[in-house]
């Protein structure tokens, strides 16, 4: 909305310098690892993607061209949407899982389980997990962007649509090109007048009840909001681009608050690979924004500097069918994959895990090897998120002691080295 | 755990005997690795106790396994229910009573200002509160608030949260498939096609890249301006028409709940209406002969019909074929909801989804049953790969299916966006479906497939002229489909539960048993709502299906009136309703403190400032982001924050520009009364105390009261040392310095218009009548803005 233009013909205004808040939590800021994942919504084409197939009855593109490795690197990938300079790029900052047994053809309960770890309701990601383990002096720990919100009430999740919308919240007072709409010395006692209040509301309120579980956020907010303010620098920082779609924009929004140091973690959500019809070009469109979505993120990071603290991961709630239907489109399909990103580190540029040429998944040794042995384990969201949990640093912590994986019939984590 | 495990395998038998019965339910288990176990489960969809192993032998007989209920009856559901009383017979009232008794219910007046927050849209005034000293008395006083004309915009908005047909008012979402009055059709791609073609001329005139700044600055050549211009004309001529036309799809299902409810029709009727409500637009689009006192009015519903479509069979193919305009319905037939435009393409199919989407939909809004929590467990791989049609004939995937598929094939005539037997008006099969010879499926006259189930709902077959045929006794499969629902003794529980997050504020509680651990409290909790939801389920059918009555009777049960956490051992009179205020409910609290009806420009700027701060609040666009935030956030804070600082000058000087007997807010000072006598002084007091129990609704304390006195008095002596410093000729408002170094005042939006090129300068009292309450030398204005912006951001006032 623009504002309106009540009244252009006379105002009074002061163009005061921002104004300096005394807080609690002003000065602090985050510097440590951010967590982020993307949610390929819908069910990726996995075999057009990080695990093709040559095979024609699977994919169109199988009738022309060959699958494409990258050079010095296992990593493999299918010559469709705009694969090819995505993995030529990154493949060296990748570790590539396929062969996921998500156990579902259905979206929710695929979501859930690839993002948490189980079937069943509680269980947050990662994500919210890192945010509540070190966020919960910032304003903004957790950023979500829709579809698997779940928290456990550990941190509140942050929605934003735009950075437009940020852009509103950071400095209240602030009239901008009209001044302040209260001079420091009165915006100051209203500030008095909220933190007293809030205490005495607080003291009234019953031990552990929602009223005063609802107080204390609001007693989080008041302190860490002064932080807020360094999130306008960073949103000007943020490269110009002409157009932008709305996964970009996350991107935008998530870097420029972690750039700001007022943000743990984000679940970003890459729209529309639900493709059960005309597949080849919906799922083209789809995985193109998906890739150059990650491009422009890691290049927005390398230039804010948060390169090296980051920790990425990318799935879906499960994948497509190994054939097209009556209407050109695949279907849904329990096996799928998922990607880990992260720069300079040890255990990228690697691919764990497979999948037949009828996209089955092979099975994996204890030591991690492809294997037919039926003994052996195939890989499920649950060393996924065991594989996110160590790569966030959550390892031995408390909050994961409530959340247990029970994946101990495969240690994932050996990857790491 | 055993009944749900018990439910899905039920399909594979006709009897079942206790020892089968526990045979199942642990062979069913050990398929399951240790964590899963849990998950590998579902629960009945009414997770409340039965009170007799009767009722739950009953529940078996009628409803489970769902979709199949026919499959265990009599003997069968007999025996299950023996077997299962231990874990599933219970006193829920008991349990009820006791959770609830932890509360302490709010005072009524409370749940009074909550109710009118809701209902009425706004916050009921300190001095006109009702009597409400019964609970009979409360129930009638809020049955007041449901004649408010707000209580229409409650009903919509709260539908539209959970069929986000709204979708379509997004800013650049394109229209739903166009398909309408053969004539509209003309006139609609002529506007587009004008578009476009105005484009073209105008771009080859300007060339690329084109120097759009210079246009807008009106600084290109006359010619080219003049180009453009028509252009842009064109252009917005067609997005105002799309505009409009979104709007009244996005609204027509919402505007048909609104219709059955302030009209107090039996709720069964959203689903069963034979007629769908059309605005002017619309009505115009669809060819429908609706008559409208004021054809420009968008607001303006009346029942109609769609009366005019495109028929995809053309006159010179149904020459061929030797049909006449007759064989094809002179109106498309109707079933409420289900068949609008809206909802239809708001959960739009393929021609492998085959509506099941919107059978999944249709059985969660309506019956409240969830398939897709059904589909919360591990699959085995042999199961999710298996492709010899495995919806219909793997165990695994039927179970869902079983449910799913039947309803789906009752929306057959309706494509895979919305429109209406799309294949040559004969059906709305997938022509690759239709021309596969390979399995030769189809036959002449099918309007299904025969390679899924066959129509119906739990179990009853759809009446059909010939199977997979078309639907006998009705003009379309839905209107068979809707009568079979409203029926259902589901109908009534999934009712409540459709409004009940936006009545409390918070989405229903899940079945804790389905999490790894849980407590008894929890469980309690849950078994307590389930009691309550079933007891308004069961008013509601007495009631003749009145949703205002159930809407009502909710804001008076203990879960709205008493507020508990699920953690909670003890309660105190100080706990208070800990849900965070929707948007809606923030704007209607503003809208409040303005008063009465407002201009259309200031209705305006209200509706523009929450259009802008919805997400931030915790709104929902109805796209991306399709449910409510329900937990404070610091963006949240923010956001109020912001509000409050943006608009509480102006809210003080648009109260105080008007007559004192019009002000909501300053009934007993006006902004000469300056805090420096005692009698000033107590008709400060006075005043603030009135708006705390305005805003906030309650009674201020003596140190509230102080402590907002003393906010007050530091805003005048700030102001007052501030403007000591200014050069004296800047005096308040005329001070303003266009071109720079303004200093020591505080940036205000006056909210009214003032004529400032007419003031007579020399004359003291035009001053003051031109410019009004904004000319203010004791600077109570702003004092009195601190103290709303206080009030504005307290936690009483961002909750409801």
């Amino acid at each position: 909305m623009l504002r309106r233009d009540f009244l252009k013909t006379a105002a009074a205004a002061s163009l005061l310098p921002s104004l300096s808040t005394a807080a609690i939590a002003k000065d602090a800021r985050y510097d440590g690892k951010l967590v982020f994942s993307i949610f390929a919504d819908g069910g990726w084409d996995t075999s057009s993607f990080c695990d093709p197939k040559k095979v024609t009855s699977i994919n169109n593109w199988a009738k022309k061209q060959d699958i494409q490795r990258v050079k010095n690197s296992p990593i493999t990938y299918a010559p469709f949407a705009d694969n090819e300079a995505f993995f030529q790029k990154y493949a060296k900052d990748m570790l590539v899982l396929n062969g996921i047994d998500c156990q579902t053809n259905a979206h929710n309960a695929g979501a859930q389980h690839f993002w948490s770890g189980r079937f069943g309701p509680g269980y947050p990601g990662a994500g919210p997990m890192a945010a509540f383990d070190r966020g919960l002096n910032l304003p903004l720990p957790y950023l979500s962007f829709g579809d698997y919100q779940e928290t456990a009430g550990l941190v509140v999740p942050t929605i934003v649509e735009s950075e437009e919308g940020l852009r509103q919240i950071v400095d209240p007072n602030n009239a901008y090109n009209e001044g302040v709409y209260f001079q420091p010395e009165n915006y100051t006692a209203l500030q008095n007048y909220r933190a007293k209040r809030l205490q005495s509301l607080g003291k009234l309120a019953s031990n552990n009840s929602p009223w005063q579980q609802s107080l204390d956020r609001m007693q989080r907010a008041f302190d860490t909001a002064p932080q807020l303010k360094r999130l306008e620098a960073s949103l000007n920082d943020l490269p110009e681009q002409e157009e932008r779609n709305r996964f970009n924009i996350q991107v935008d929004v998530a870097l420029a608050a972690a750039h700001a140091g007022i943000l743990v973690s984000a679940d970003l959500v890459a729209p529309e690979f639900d493709t059960h019809d005309n597949h080849d070009a919906t799922q083209t469109t789809a995985l193109t924004r998906l890739t150059q979505g990650i491009d422009h993120f890691w290049t927005v990071a390398e230039k804010f500097g948060l390169s090296d603290r980051i920790i990425l991961v990318v799935g879906s709630e499960f994948s497509r069918t190994p054939e097209y239907n009556d209407g050109n489109g695949k279907d849904h399909w329990p096996i799928g994959s998922a990607i880990f990103m992260a720069k300079n580190a040890s255990w990228t540029n690697h691919v764990i895990g497979g999948t037949d040429d009828g996209q089955n998944a092979r099975f994996l040794s204890s030591n991690l090897t492809t294997t037919d042995n039926e003994s052996d384990v195939i890989l499920q969201p649950k060393h996924v998120q065991a594989l996110s949990r160590q790569l966030a640093g959550l390892e031995g912590k408390a909050v994961t002691r409530s959340f247990p994986l029970f994946d101990d019939d495969l240690d994932i984590r050996q990857v790491l080295g | 755990m055993k009944f749900t495990l018990l439910a899905f395998s039920l399909g594979l038998m006709s009897t079942v005997s206790a020892k089968t019965a526990n045979e199942l339910y642990h062979d069913s288990a050990i398929g399951c690795a240790d964590s899963q176990c849990h998950s590998a489960t579902f629960q009945p969809q009414s997770g409340d106790l039965f009170k007799s192993t009767e009722s739950l032998r009953d529940y078996i007989d009628r409803f489970m396994p769902d979709g199949e209920a026919d499959l265990c009856t009599g003997t069968c559901a007999s025996t299950l229910a023996d077997w299962l009383a231990p874990e599933l017979v219970g006193d829920s009232q008991q349990i009820a009573e006791r959770y609830y008794s932890q509360g302490t219910l709010e005072d009524r007046l409370a749940t009074y200002r909550r109710a009118s927050i809701l209902f009425a849209g706004e916050l009921p005034r300190p001095n006109a509160l009702p009597d409400v000293s019964t609970d009979a008395k409360l129930q009638g006083a809020i049955a007041e608030l449901t004649k408010a004309p707000a209580f229409g915009n409650f009903i919509k908005t709260s539908a539209n949260d959970q069929l986000l047909t709204r979708r379509w008012l997004q800013e650049g979402v394109e229209i739903i498939e166009p398909a309408y009055l053969p004539e509209f059709a003309e006139k609609y791609e002529a506007l587009e096609e004008r578009s476009e073609k105005l484009y073209e001329k105008f771009i080859s005139k300007c060339g690329e890249p084109c120097d759009y700044e210079a246009l807008e600055e009106g600084e290109a050549s006359r010619s080219l301006q003049k180009h453009y211009d028509r252009y842009i004309e064109a252009e917005e001529t067609f997005s105002q028409l799309n505009e409009t036309l979104n709007y009244g799809l996005a609204e027509q299902p919402l505007e048909l709940i609104r219709h059955v409810a302030v009209n107090d029709k039996p709720y069964s009727e959203i689903l069963t209406a034979d007629y769908l409500m059309m605005n002017p637009a619309i009505a115009e689009m669809f060819g429908s002969r609706v008559r409208f006192s004021d054809k420009n009015n968008p607001d303006e519903w009346r029942p109609g019909h769609i009366e005019g479509f495109i028929q995809e069979l053309d006159d010179d193919l149904a020459d061929e074929l030797g049909f006449d305009r007759s064989y094809f319905p002179d109106k498309l037939p109707a079933a409420g909801v289900l068949t609008t435009p809206a909802f239809l393409a708001r959960y739009p199919s393929t021609d492998t989804n085959r509506n099941r989407a919107r059978a999944r939909w249709t059985y969660y809004f309506f019956l409240g049953v969830d398939i897709e929590g059904i589909a919360n467990r591990p699959l085995m791989n042999s199961d999710l790969t298996d492709s010899n049609n495995p919806t219909l004939n793997n165990p695994s995937c039927a179970m869902c299916h079983r449910i799913m598929d039947p309803v789906a094939a009752t929306f057959q005539h309706w494509g895979n966006t919305w429109t209406y037997k799309e294949r040559f008006s004969f059906d709305a099969l997938a022509e690759s479906y239709v021309e596969n010879d390979d399995n030769g499926l189809y036959q002449e006259g099918d309007q299904w497939y025969r390679d899924m189930r066959r129509a119906g709902f739990n179990g009853v077959k759809m009446p059909v002229d010939q199977p997979y045929g078309n639907v006998k006794n009705h003009d379309d499969g839905v209107q068979w489909l809707v009568q079979e629902l409203v029926q259902d003794e589901r109908f009534l529980t999934g009712t409540v539960k459709f409004w009940w997050p936006t009545i409390m504020n918070r989405p229903l509680l899940t079945n804790p048993t389905k999490k790894l651990t849980h407590t008894e409290a929890e469980l309690n909790a849950y078994r307590a709502q389930q009691f309550t939801i079933d007891q308004l389920a069961q008013s509601f059918k007495a009631d003749n299906l009145n949703l205002r009555n159930l809407l009502i009777a909710m804001t008076m049960t203990d879960e709205f009136r008493r507020p508990i956490g699920a953690n909670t051992a003890s309660m105190s009179t100080k706990n208070r309703s800990a849900t965070l205020a929707t948007p809606e409910q923030l704007k209607a609290k503003y809208a409040s403190l303005l008063g009465g009806t407002l201009s259309p420009r200031v209705q305006e700027e209200v509706d523009d400032l929450f259009f802008e701060a919805n997400i931030s609040l915790g709104g929902i666009d109805s796209a991306n982001i399709t449910k409510r935030a329900r937990e404070l956030s610091p963006v949240m804070m923010q956001m109020n924050e912001s509000l409050a600082m943006r608009t509480s000058c102006s809210i003080v000087l648009f109260d105080l520009k008007k007559d004192p007997n019009q002000r909501s807010l300053f009934r007993f000072v006006d902004q000469n009364v300056v805090p420096f006598d005692d009698l000033s002084r107590h008709q400060i007091e006075q005043n603030m105390q009135y708006l705390y129990a305005f805003l906030l609704g309650e009674k201020a304390s003596p140190k509230t009261t102080a402590d907002l006195m003393a906010l007050f008095e530091h805003a005048i002596k700030t102001r007052t040392e501030l403007k000591k410093s200014a050069p004296n000729d800047w005096g308040d408002w005329v001070s303003y310095d266009e071109d720079g170094n303004k200093r020591w005042n505080e940036f205000c939006e006056i909210p009214y218009a003032v004529d400032w090129d007419n003031i007579d300068w020399d004359s003291e009292r035009d001053i003051q009548n031109k410019v009004g309450p904004a000319l203010n030398d004791n600077h109570t204005v702003r004092a009195w803005s601190l103290v709303i912006a206080a009030l504005l951001t307290d936690p009483l006032f961002i909750h409801l």
